[in-house]
């Protein structure tokens, strides 16, 4: 969904690092990881549909 | 770079199919209310019946669509493709839904299957709810990034930025 609404390339003389909103996407993608591997390991890591209502 | 209406025709034919696909998951998504709640056996025979043509030929067609057409909207444009944080992570999870969705198609079609045979209990199947869900949850996100562009050059488009604003001056 690209579009022009914004001007894409603004730059400043070194680069920036990592913006606050990838760093807290990363987080929350690190703790449902973690949550969900737990989640496997509780029910002995089989992967398979109907696992995940008994 | 694509001209304007080849650009207008891409974005309109990406934001029918992303949105699509969400639809689809929605459709699936619901299947699982009677596959779960259901007393009825007919109703819930029916609903694991449903999932297969659903995922075969709803959600990955329009997932199929809605990741390549990215993918033309993202190099025919300025934006490209590793250049900005919100393009490259719409990618990644988009790619990594459309992956998962075909890699489950397998276990979707033993549960359909598994539903048409009279003798099997279909109480036991238990429902494809946690996939469902979490399709549904992970393509929220390019969504949100779609529409909010957050600021954030990669090193890659950093240093395409840098070089650009370069050239200029070297050609002065």
């Amino acid at each position: 969904m690209t579009d022009r609404q914004r001007s894409p390339d603004k730059t400043t003389a070194a680069h920036p690092g990592l913006p606050r909103w990838v760093k807290l996407l990363a987080l929350g993608t690190v703790v449902v990881v973690a949550v969900l591997i737990v989640a496997m390991l509780l029910i002995g890591g089989e992967h398979r549909p109907g696992m995940h209502n008994a | 770079m694509m001209s304007p209406p080849v650009r207008k025709l891409m974005l309109t034919v990406h934001v029918a199919s992303s949105v699509g696909w969400l639809g689809a998951i929605a459709a699936y998504l619901a299947l699982n209310v009677p596959a779960l709640a259901s007393n009825n056996e007919q109703n819930v025979r029916a609903a694991y019946l449903m999932m297969e043509p659903v995922m075969r030929y709803a959600l990955i067609p329009l997932a199929a669509t809605s990741v390549a057409t990215g993918v033309i909207q993202a190099l025919g444009t300025p934006w490209g493709l590793f250049r900005h944080y919100w393009v490259t992570i719409s990618l990644a999870l988009t790619t990594f839904a459309f992956a998962i969705l075909l890699l489950h198609l397998p276990a979707v079609e033993d549960l359909t299957a598994a539903a048409m045979d009279p003798t099997a209990d279909v109480d036991e199947l238990g429902g494809d709810l946690f996939h469902s869900v979490g399709g549904l949850v992970v393509l929220l996100v390019p969504l949100v990034l779609n529409i909010y562009k957050p600021r954030g050059l990669t090193r890659y488009g950093w240093r395409q930025a840098q070089r650009r604003s370069a050239e200029p001056s070297a050609a002065g």
